[in-house]
């Protein structure tokens, strides 16, 4: 060891500082501080650093930081897809609800001018209806009463009641249940034999009946919504499967 | 033995998802975990962050953590480390307000309330203007020269430990720490806080 050794590295200094030189380093090193007065200032230098560093003050915790179980349980993003998962899962129920409530409303008004008549009549008003109302209302008769009226096939009568519409046919059918039964039944082996009745009974339009017919149009609007309630329903429902599928996900797979 | 036996319990009882468990298992670790993510992000509300998300992977890794209550602190520290670097990733891509302004006293926000949490008592000897200065010279760091120089000097760990929670050789301490010391120094002295020549050596050799 000699006075012209070396200057000391920046990494030897530094790790003299914390002792963490082996016994052969330790001492090489020393022995050139002794003799170096540039690497004694480094030394130094490295020394006073870490001693400063050292008097940074410790923090105190601010008080939103400590963990509520909650937080531990479920990450943000879990919170949210539970805020999610329970939103629309409430959207759907009360969609379905909605649905159900209005198509109750739509069967009630539909089937209270038939309520002396028999059974069938209560098909009738929506299939002779169909022509005329097909536009305002399509899709949502079909579902609410396809219990009802199970074989009611609109494009049967359609052709038939074209020109007459929905009111002129429908009474004509009221007095003489017995044939209506008949022509429904027979509509669709045989297309041909409702047409005569029909037309030839238009004219004869008993005043309280033709109310009845009127009173098809309130329903419709009652009838859209319950569409839409029932479309958005499906929709919610189908959100909640994907909201719930990735829930699922990543409780399981954290 | 019996406390250790009991820690032993509440690990296990925390790697069953216990969540009350593994609040009694980080409580005395959390403060610490804080207190590197604070000098290592060099504000609270990034720390807050970093320390929210070290100890919500904790819970979640706990589970597959095979080591023995007292190997838990080291885990921790490693988990801490990586969220720290986590946090200055994403800092990076949203650079500005932290980094060049850390102790900007114009924004009064929600932020304002966290940005300058209070020291314990015992150590607030070392005036606030030194620590800001102190703060932004690490702040001026590399990312694995501010994390080892908060580990060793601030944290007071050893190499080993260091080397541990940062998932590197014992070497790579010693450099990070080397060069670390050797900026921050230079750093220091233009601020004023450290002298530009060593006192004691001056007086030896005038």
């Amino acid at each position: 060891m000699t006075h012209a050794s070396q200057h000391l590295d920046d990494e030897v200094l530094s790790a003299l500082v914390d002792e963490q030189l082996s016994p052969n380093e330790s001492a090489a090193a020393v022995e050139h501080l002794a003799a170096c007065v540039d690497c004694s200032e480094r030394l130094e230098g490295f020394r006073s650093v870490a001693a400063l560093m050292r008097r940074l003050p410790e923090v105190d915790l601010p008080r939103d930081i400590l963990l509520g179980p909650r937080l531990v349980v479920d990450p943000p993003n879990v919170v949210r897809l539970r805020r999610w998962y329970t939103a629309t899962r409430a959207a759907a129920a009360s969609l379905a609800a909605v649905f159900v409530l209005l198509s109750a409303g739509t069967l009630y008004i539909d089937s209270r001018p038939a309520a002396s008549a028999p059974a069938a009549e209560v098909a009738r008003p929506q299939v002779l209806s169909a022509p005329s109302d097909a536009n305002a209302n399509p899709p949502q008769p079909a579902v609410a009463q396809r219990a009802a009226v199970p074989q009611a096939s609109p494009a049967a009568p359609a052709p038939a009641l074209a020109p007459a519409s929905g009111a002129a046919a429908r009474p004509a059918s009221a007095p003489q249940p017995d044939d209506q039964i008949a022509a429904t039944t027979s509509v669709r082996p045989l297309p041909t034999p409702p047409p005569t009745p029909m037309p030839t009974a238009a004219p004869v339009i008993p005043a309280p009946i033709r109310q009845v017919a009127l009173a098809d149009d309130p329903a419709a609007p009652i009838r859209t919504s319950a569409v839409v309630a029932g479309l958005l329903a499906v929709l919610a429902l189908l959100a909640t499967f994907v909201v719930r599928h990735r829930l699922r996900h990543h409780t399981t797979h954290p | 033995m019996h406390g250790v036996h009991a820690d032993e319990a509440t690990l296990t009882a925390a790697q069953r998802g216990d969540v009350v468990a593994f609040n009694a298992l980080i409580e005395a670790h959390q403060r610490q975990v804080f207190n590197i993510c604070y000098r290592t992000l060099g504000n609270a509300e990034d720390a807050a962050d970093a320390t929210q998300d070290a100890l919500l992977s904790a819970f979640r890794g706990i589970s597959s953590f095979n080591g023995s209550a007292a190997g838990l602190k080291a885990w921790l520290l490693r988990i801490a480390v990586n969220a720290c670097y986590d946090q200055l990733r994403r800092r990076q891509r949203r650079p500005t307000e932290s980094l060049d302004a850390p102790h900007d006293d114009d924004t009064a926000t929600t932020a304002d309330r966290l940005q300058d949490p209070r020291p314990s008592p015992e150590q607030q000897s070392l005036g606030a203007e030194t620590a800001r200065h102190i703060q932004e010279a690490i702040d001026r760091l590399s990312h694995e020269q501010r994390m080892t120089v908060v580990l060793c000097d601030v944290q007071g760990l050893s190499y080993e430990e260091a080397a541990e929670a940062m998932d590197c050789e014992l070497g790579t301490v010693k450099s990070r720490l080397s060069r670390a010391r050797a900026q921050l120094r230079v750093q220091l002295v233009e601020k004023g806080e450290l002298p530009a020549r060593s006192a004691r050596l001056q007086e030896r050799n005038p």
